[in-house]
């Protein structure tokens, strides 16, 4: 094995990580290379070194302040809620209403607007007779230069110019 | 009333879905030391080290209900515990006002180690530990976010590469890479000591 690869293992090494048949080659390597087995001891002091790191005790009352956070939180979270519902209920509730106002108001103004401003037309006076409604005869008399009498005049006119 | 100090996780993880405080209490004095310790490790901070641990236990009590026991339990709460740290990293590098609050604890008397560390040792001795002490934190806090975790777990958690590999969802061969390269960085940091 190359110093490179070897070096490259070497804290797998040092941790027994490796498998039966990379190890005894880079032990052998060790055994025969001073430069690897330097490297391979500054590795082991260094991570000796490591265990001088102080620990942390830990507190004896994490359990209630986590069970305190917990309740705060879920505290929190059901007047959130409850507040959102209070919030929302009346406001679909409001909308509701508007609509139905709305629509009512709607109608009713439809109504008024309907009765108060169509005026229906007035019954055409034919011949001074008002209340009837108004209708030809196909074969009744023409009233004297009233406006059908002046056009069926025409229309004759032009019927005898167009024969001649 | 059976203790449940004998229980398996898993038991205990079944229960806590079900709300038992019971269950949550031992369940968080089974593992707080772990967890408080890692993450003291990662940050460097005490105060911090217990919000995150807070942050942690909380959420494992929301989504106990959801655990599946595909894995260890150990490996589930590991994986919380790195995910929860990485991203508290990467939040205090976004936000510059908040690298006030990621403030190393020099180490004094009043400070929350373990005494074993300093006990029974003159000033001079316990002097010259605080500062070899606090080039470590340094050459630790140096590396990279993934290898500084991948050194936690493996120098202080004792975790195999296998272990160390399904919690940080990489395969063996990249932890092995991540512990390598970390372990040629501090060699070159902590030359003077080693």
């Amino acid at each position: 094995m190359k110093c490179l690869e070897v070096q490259k293992r070497l804290k797998a090494f040092l941790d027994s990580e490796l498998n039966p048949k990379d190890e005894m080659r880079i032990r052998q390597h060790l055994d025969s290379c001073p430069q690897c087995a330097q490297e391979r001891e500054e590795l082991s002091k260094t991570w000796d070194l490591l265990s001088e790191l102080p620990a942390i005790e830990s507190p004896g009352d994490l359990f209630p302040r986590i069970l305190q956070k917990i309740e705060t939180e879920e505290t929190k979270g059901f007047l959130r809620n409850f507040l959102g519902r209070l919030i929302i209920l009346p406001t679909y509730a409001l909308a509701g209403l508007a609509l139905i106002v709305g629509l009512f108001l709607g109608g009713t103004m439809g109504k008024y607007l309907y009765s108060n401003t169509f005026v229906p037309a007035p019954e055409m006076e034919i011949n001074g007779e008002g209340e009837e409604p108004f209708y030809q005869e196909i074969f009744a008399d023409l009233s004297p230069r009233s406006l059908e009498e002046v056009y069926f005049q025409l229309s004759n006119e032009s019927e005898r110019n167009g024969r001649s | 009333m059976e203790s449940k100090q004998n229980w398996a996780d898993e038991a205990l993880i079944t229960a806590i879905a079900r709300k038992d405080h019971d269950a949550f209490r031992v369940l968080i004095e089974r593992y707080q030391g772990k967890v408080l310790g890692s993450i003291y490790r990662y940050v460097g901070n005490r105060n911090i080290a217990e919000d995150l641990a807070q942050d942690i236990f909380i959420k494992v009590y929301k989504s106990a209900g959801r655990y599946q026991p595909k894995a260890k339990f150990s490996t589930w709460l590991f994986k919380l515990v790195v995910n929860h740290c990485i991203n508290y990293q990467r939040h205090l590098k976004k936000d510059p006002f908040g690298k006030l609050k990621y403030i190393e604890e020099p180490l004094g008397d009043s400070d929350y180690i373990t005494a074993s560390v300093l006990e029974n040792k003159d000033p001079e001795t316990i002097l010259s530990q605080k500062e070899r002490i606090t080039f470590l934190r340094k050459a630790i806090n140096s590396l990279p976010e993934r290898q500084k975790m991948a050194v936690i777990l493996q120098r202080f958690e004792g975790l195999s590469y296998a272990e160390i590999g399904e919690i940080m969802g990489c395969s063996v061969k990249a932890v092995e890479s991540l512990l390598q390269r970390a372990m040629v960085t501090l060699k070159e940091s902590l030359t003077p000591y080693v």
